[in-house]
C-alpha cells in the first residue's frame, strides 16, 4: 500500500514552494503527486551542470 | 478560456521507471526548453490533443511549458515576432572581432584563408571608437565582445589593448560586459589565461579538439608540423584547479568526419581519464559541414552522425563529461546574422554580419557591409543578406516552418539555408535517443515492451 504522495514531495523539499506552486502541486492525482515527488528527489541528487550554450557561430574551428 | 494542445513538444516513445515502480514519460517543450516527467496517461493524452483527461495541477504545468496553449493562437506567428523582437533589440550590443586573419594551424578541413597581419593602428583605433560609442548609447545595457578567428590569439596583444577601454567604459557607462572567445587554444598559457580573464573578462572559452593526440594533431596541424594536443590539454587542465576561474566556461568542440570519428570515443575516454569531468568544462560534437568549400568526400550524412553521436554522448554520460543533452535555453536569435545590434569586424577592417563571411575569399570579396574606415559609418551595422531570416521561414522558404524545434533552433544557419544545405542541428534526428539519456541520467531506465 502506498504511502502519502505528500510524504515524497516534502522529501524532495517541495512543501516549502511559494503558495502558488503550492497550489499547483495539489490539484495533481495521487499519482501526478508522487511522480513529481520522486523525480525530483533524483533530479536534486543529480550533479548540476553548467548552463552551457551552443556556439551560435557556424564555426569550424 | 478554451484551449488546445500546442505544436511545439515532443513526448518520448518510451516509458521509464525505476525500484520504487513510478511509470513516466517524458515531454520536452520546445517553446520553453523545458523537459518535463508526466504520467503516461498524460503522455498519451498529448499525443491525442486531449486535455480533458488531465488534472488541473497538470495543466497548469502544461500552460507554463507553453505545450497547451490559448485554442486560438497562432504559434508559429508567436514564436517568429518574439525571435523578430530579440533580433531588433538593441539594448545587448554584440560584437564579434577578429584581430587578426592569420592562423598558425592548417586543418584538413577548413575554407579558410590565412592572411598575415591584423589590424592597422588606424583600424585598431576606429574599431575601439565604433565599439566605445556603441557602449555609451542609452539604449545599452549589455556590451558582448567576442573574439574569433582565424586564430585570435594571434592577436593577443590588440585583444588586450582594446579589452582595457571596452572593460572600463563599459564601467564607467553601468553597462554590463561580457565576452568570449573562440581558440585553437595552442597559444594559450598560464599568464596569458589570467590575463584574458581578469583584465580581458573573457568568460568562456571555445576550444577544438579533434580526438585522442595522435588525431588530433594530424586533423588540425600547426602549420610549423607540430602537433598542439598536449600543451593545450595541460593549459586548460591547470585551468580548472584554479580557485579563480570556477566560474570560467571551457567548452571543446570536435569537429568530426570520416577520418577521426572512429577516434571520437577514445577522445572521450581520455578526457574524462584527465579529469575533465568539471561542472565548468562543456562538451558538444559537430560534424564538419561546408565552410564554402567543398567537404563531400569527408563529411559525414547528418543521420549517420545522429546515430553515432548517440553512442559518444551515452559514453560522456557513463564518464561523467559534461555535455547539453537537449538545448535547455530557447534560441530568440539565430545567430548574430539576424540581429541588428551584432556586427562582425574583419582583420582587414570590413564589416560583416555573418561569422562565415569574412575568412572566405568570395565572400570576403562580395558580402561586406561597411568599411570600419568609412567616416559615414551608421552606429548599427548595414542591413545584410540575413536579416529578413524569420520571415523567410514564415513563407517556407526552409522546413523550418513546420518543424517542431524551431523554437530551440531558430533555423541554425541562415547562410546554409541560402546555399542549399539544410544545416539541422543533430537532436533533429536522434531526440528520442537524448530523452533516454536524459531518464537515465536520474536513473530512469526504460520499460522492457511486452
Amino acid at each position: 500500500m502506498p504511502g502519502d504522495p505528500r510524504d515524497a514531495l516534502r522529501a524532495a523539499g517541495l512543501d516549502r514552494l511559494p503558495e502558488a506552486q503550492r497550489m499547483v502541486f495539489e490539484e495533481l492525482s495521487p499519482e501526478e503527486l508522487r511522480v513529481v515527488g520522486v523525480i525530483q528527489e533524483r533530479l536534486n541528487a543529480a550533479m548540476p551542470e553548467v548552463a552551457g550554450q551552443n556556439n551560435t557561430y557556424n564555426t569550424i574551428c | 478560456m478554451t484551449e488546445k494542445t500546442g505544436r511545439y513538444f515532443v513526448v518520448s516513445d518510451r516509458t521509464y521507471t525505476d525500484d520504487s515502480g513510478i511509470q513516466v514519460r517524458l515531454v520536452y517543450a520546445t517553446r520553453t526548453a523545458r523537459l518535463l516527467f508526466v504520467i503516461p496517461q498524460v503522455a498519451d493524452a498529448l499525443r491525442a490533443g486531449r486535455l480533458d483527461v488531465m488534472s488541473p495541477g497538470m495543466l497548469a504545468t502544461l500552460r507554463e511549458a507553453q505545450v497547451v496553449v490559448p485554442a486560438e493562437q497562432d504559434e508559429l506567428a508567436e514564436v517568429l515576432e518574439r525571435d523578430r523582437s530579440a533580433a531588433r533589440d538593441r539594448s545587448q550590443v554584440d560584437f564579434i572581432l577578429l584581430p587578426t586573419s592569420y592562423c598558425n594551424m592548417g586543418c584538413t578541413y577548413c575554407g579558410q584563408e590565412h592572411v598575415r597581419g591584423g589590424l592597422t593602428a588606424d583600424h585598431r583605433d576606429r574599431v575601439r571608437a565604433r565599439v566605445l560609442r556603441a557602449a555609451r548609447l542609452a539604449t545599452t545595457r549589455r556590451l558582448r565582445v567576442d573574439w574569433f578567428g582565424s586564430e585570435p590569439m594571434m592577436g593577443y596583444a590588440i585583444i588586450r589593448d582594446l579589452s582595457k577601454d571596452f572593460v572600463r567604459v563599459a564601467g564607467e557607462a553601468g553597462v554590463e560586459y561580457s565576452s568570449q572567445i573562440v581558440t585553437n587554444g595552442y597559444l594559450l598559457n598560464e599568464r596569458n589565461l589570467e590575463v584574458l580573464i581578469k583584465e580581458c573578462r573573457v568568460g568562456r572559452f571555445y576550444i577544438t579538439l579533434d580526438g585522442p593526440p595522435e588525431i588530433h594533431d594530424v586533423h588540425r596541424p600547426l602549420k610549423s608540423g607540430k602537433g598542439s594536443f598536449w600543451k593545450i590539454v595541460r593549459t586548460v587542465r591547470a585551468a580548472l584547479d584554479h580557485p579563480d576561474y570556477q566560474d570560467v566556461v571551457f567548452q571543446f568542440r570536435t569537429n568530426v568526419d570520416v577520418h577521426n570519428q572512429d577516434g571520437v570515443a577514445r577522445f572521450i575516454e581520455l578526457m574524462a581519464e584527465l579529469g575533465f569531468t568539471r561542472p565548468n568544462v562543456h562538451f558538444s560534437l559537430d560534424r564538419v559541414r561546408p565552410w564554402s568549400n567543398d567537404v563531400s568526400a569527408i563529411e559525414l550524412a547528418a543521420k549517420d552522425f545522429a546515430r553515432r553521436e548517440l553512442d559518444w554522448l551515452r559514453l560522456m554520460q557513463e564518464l561523467g563529461l559534461p555535455f547539453t543533452r537537449l538545448p535547455h535555453t530557447v534560441q530568440r536569435v539565430t545567430c548574430p546574422a539576424v540581429k541588428a545590434a551584432s556586427e562582425l569586424i574583419s582583420g582587414t577592417g570590413k564589416i560583416f554580419s555573418c561569422t562565415d563571411h569574412p575568412l572566405v575569399p568570395r565572400t570576403e570579396e562580395t558580402a561586406a557591409l561597411g568599411h570600419i574606415g568609412q567616416d559615414d559609418l551608421p552606429v548599427f551595422r548595414p542591413a545584410g543578406e540575413f536579416d529578413g531570416w524569420y520571415d523567410e521561414i514564415a513563407q517556407g522558404r526552409s522546413w523550418c516552418r513546420d518543424c517542431v524545434f524551431l523554437p530551440t533552433c531558430g533555423g541554425s544557419c541562415p547562410k546554409a539555408w541560402h546555399e542549399g544545405n539544410p544545416p539541422c542541428p543533430s537532436y533533429k534526428h536522434n531526440v528520442q535517443g537524448r530523452l533516454d539519456l536524459a531518464a537515465e541520467r536520474i536513473g530512469l531506465r526504460p520499460v522492457q515492451a511486452g
